[in-house]
């Protein structure tokens, strides 16, 4: 059954041990997958983008559930005429010129040192774990993925959040 | 991800659910994305591109670019579906053929999983579906018999209209919309109960009017009002629905000592869902439905009552559903017009099924077997088999095919109508089809879906009207028509920039219908219906600019004909364009300006006698929060 599954994701053929040990789960590639889409329903401050062609710079920093599937998403996609990159990073890095920012984790910093270490950098931050700063947490509600978001810490990063995504998310925090 | 539809597509099209378009989850939206089931194995989600039938998604999206306020105007989207607009109140739609107000009656109608196919009569009214098409997620519609899982009824197709958990339309939305002769309004609010729950509330109203028969007013408008509402809750013992709706809408009666008509209605609906394990799940879902209506000269009302239940289980390779149902349905029917009455005037009936499906996935090919029986109170146990082979060629291509028995049970206007002397009651047995499909669906390329569908369907026992040996008098519903039809159903997409998709499809039918041995039909075959030999639609979706969409459709519908039975009139062959320009104004507010039926003045698009043109129009609508 694996293969097929695999076959009828069209995503995940050599998703590597990530990916086949969630093989019978959507749940990363939906992450995923809304992790770049979280980019149309953001606008950064002026001088996050040095210019309109500036493509939009998705870091995993620390641990990365997605493998190869994110990049398989994101190829040939673009937000809001911007296309996209993925960079991986051992650790939060204020000047890496990452706007959107999967904060996995990992044994060297933790979610919350990850977040901290963001602080006032124009970063939407995603995390599985509540952590302050943290802009946008994912959660798992009737087997389908959501999230809350805190604008506090939206406001923090100077991102304004459209309605249309606040009013997706199950929990806003003000 | 939406319970019932995955009870009715589901075991037989285990992915339709989850994929909203063609494509994959880059195709989604960010709301469809929120709806996406991420760890069921019962109900393991798949691609369309997987789905072993002639199937059509219209999601979301497509309903809100192509500016349509009703559910029957959205089908014409659909390419698979034949819509022929009567009047200001009245559709005939079908599939595959055996269209036309009184014949298109084997397609079965169903919304977030109350069926409003009419067992009364026979058929689907039109006007008694307005489910709020903002919070729509998606429509499924199923070309052919809809297998073991939709039982009777589902004989040329299913349509499956399926709304969004309330969780997923929380806060404010509206929209106004005015073109000539037509208004509409509407308002959702949603928000949160507790951690785990979610309600909306809507409300709606419109007004339309008279549209024009010979140039002159029809007096056929309506106007009317709705509300509903939808909660969810997740608890530990699973996922509960409830939703309903409430209507009244006047409609012109057509009798002249009282002129004053109406339609009106309500519906409640509850939903269970459990998950026993990650192997095992079951869904029990109950409803009432009510409504009466004084239109057309008749006064008929219906009250029903339903309860259906079952378990999905994966065991090894096979994927099993069994489950059951039982609906009670009591109506009540008076003729203001003519002579023709019930026999009784009112009645009680019920139908009752058991079915069971297996689904063997084994390598590339899937096979699914399913059997149903389905016993009503006119005519006792009937068996429904159904069986599908599904090929993956590879990883772009699917060839599948499907062999299946569907059958029109009696409704009590077959049986009971009565004109004395001249029309006696009858023993109408169901109407049987055997249909024969083969398909191929696949991605030849990275930026084009296409999906291709040959069918072949054997009718027998079709309706028929038999004069009584010797005298003549009294005639008597029979089972006298026999016939097939054939035809090709195609459809794909291309991807020409992420900002822009063109959509063409098409549909070619053929049909032969005669008298089987022994029949006498009077009615001229009247029950096979007023069908195009072919229709094309195309549609363009772009986006111009970041806050500007122009969104083009063009229809050509084949001649008509008219000529099996008198005074009916031909629909000559048509071709029409609809255009909108939509400016997103904020991500709240958008505001948009629509032109319907654009080549001609006015045109006709049904046979019936009492068929009115449909004309050219404009419309604009400003939306907020959809």
């Amino acid at each position: 059954m694996g293969l097929r599954i695999l076959l009828i994701l069209g995503l995940l053929v050599c998703g590597g041990p990530v990916a086949a040990a969630q093989e019978r789960s959507l749940e990363y590639p939906v992450k995923a997958a809304f992790l770049y889409r979280f980019g149309s329903f953001v606008d950064w401050p002026a001088g996050a983008f040095a210019n309109d062609r500036q493509p939009l710079l998705i870091c995993i920093i620390g641990r990365d559930p997605f493998g190869p599937t994110l990049d398989r998403l994101v190829s040939g996609q673009t937000v809001e005429g911007r296309t996209l990159l993925v960079r991986r990073l051992p650790a939060a890095d204020p000047d890496a010129g990452c706007h959107i920012a999967y904060l996995g984790g990992s044994s060297s910093q933790s979610v919350g040192a990850a977040a901290h270490a963001l602080a006032g950098a124009p970063v939407f931050t995603v995390a599985e774990s509540a952590a302050p700063g943290v802009v946008a947490q994912f959660v798992l509600r009737a087997n389908r993925v959501r999230f809350r978001l805190d604008t506090r810490a939206a406001a923090a990063a100077r991102l304004r959040i459209s309605s249309k995504l606040l009013n997706l998310a199950v929990e806003v925090t003000q | 991800m939406k319970i019932w539809g995955l009870i009715g597509l589901g075991a037989l099209l285990p992915g339709v659910a989850w994929a909203q378009s063609s494509g994959d989850l880059t195709r989604l939206s960010i709301e469809d994305l929120s709806n996406v089931e991420v760890t069921s194995v019962s109900k393991r989600p798949e691609r369309l591109a997987d789905a072993p039938a002639s199937v059509y998604v219209l999601n979301n999206e497509d309903i809100r670019r192509n500016g349509v306020q009703t559910v029957a105007e959205a089908l014409r989207l659909a390419p698979n579906l034949n819509v022929q607009k009567v009047d200001a109140l009245d559709y005939a739609i079908s599939a595959r053929g055996l269209n036309g107000f009184e014949s298109a009656n084997k397609l079965l109608v169903v919304v977030d999983g109350r069926s409003v196919y009419s067992p009364f009569f026979g058929g689907v009214e039109w006007s008694q579906i307005q489910p709020d098409l903002t919070d729509v997620d998606r429509i499924e519609v199923v070309s052919g018999p809809g297998g073991t899982l939709w039982g009777a009824n589902a004989v040329n197709g299913v349509i499956n209209i399926v709304t969004r958990p309330a969780d997923l339309t929380q806060g404010l939305a509206g929209q106004a919309v005015a073109g000539r002769g037509y208004q509409f309004y509407s308002v959702r609010y949603g928000g949160a109960v507790g951690q785990t729950g979610a309600y909306r509330v809507y409300a709606r109203t419109f007004d339309r009017a008279d549209t024009l028969r010979a140039g002159a007013q029809a007096g056929d408008g309506w106007r009317g009002g709705q509300i509903g509402f939808r909660t969810d809750f997740d608890g530990q013992s699973g996922h509960f629905t409830l939703q309903g709706d409430s209507y009244y809408d006047h409609v012109p009666s057509q009798i002249p000592a009282n002129p004053r008509g109406k339609l009106v209605g309500d519906n409640l609906l509850g939903r269970w869902t459990r998950s026993l394990s990650d192997k095992s799940e079951f869904e029990l879902q109950v409803y009432y439905d009510r409504y009466e209506r004084i239109a057309r000269g008749i006064l008929d009302g219906v009250a029903t009552y339903d309860i259906q239940g079952q378990q999905r289980l994966e065991l090894g390779h096979h994927q099993l559903v069994v489950g059951a149902g039982y609906r009670r349905w009591s109506d009540r029917f008076e003729n203001f017009l003519n002579p023709f009455v019930l026999d009784p005037p009112r009645a009680t009936s019920d139908l009752s099924n058991a079915f069971v499906q297996d689904q063997i996935s084994r390598g590339d090919v899937t096979v699914i077997l399913g059997l149903k029986a389905e016993h009503n109170s006119f005519t006792g146990l009937e068996w429904l088999p159904n069986a599908r082979l599904a090929w993956r060629v590879s990883d772009n291509a699917l060839l599948w095919s499907a062999v299946s028995k569907a059958i029109r049970t009696p409704s009590r206007l077959d049986r009971d109508l009565v004109y004395p002397s001249i029309v006696a009651r009858s023993d109408f047995q169901p109407e049987k089809l055997t249909a024969y499909e083969l398909g191929y669906r696949g991605r030849p390329a990275s930026r084009i879906s296409v999906s291709a569908t040959l069918f072949y369907h054997d009718y027998k026992g079709v309706r028929s009207n038999e004069p009584a040996p010797g005298t003549f008098f009294p005639i008597r519903i029979g089972n006298g028509l026999e016939g097939h039809t054939w035809g090709l159903e195609a459809w794909g997409d291309l991807d020409l920039s992420e900002a822009w998709r063109i959509s063409a499809g098409g549909t070619t039918l053929a049909k032969q219908f005669q008298r089987a041995t022994g029949s006498q039909d009077i009615s001229n075959l009247a029950a096979a219906g007023h069908d195009p030999d072919y229709q094309l639609l195309v549609r363009s979706n772009s986006r111009l600019t970041r806050s500007i969409d122009l969104d083009v459709r063009l229809r050509y519908v084949g001649s008509t004909p008219a000529e099996a039975v008198s005074n009916y009139l031909v629909a000559p062959a048509y071709g029409e364009a609809d255009l909108r320009l939509t400016w997103r104004v904020s991500d709240k507010v958008q505001l948009s300006l629509a032109g319907s039926n654009l080549l001609h003045d006015q045109h006709p698009e049904a046979t019936e006698p009492r068929r009115t043109e449909t004309r050219r129009n404009f419309q604009v609508a400003l939306r907020y929060g959809w």
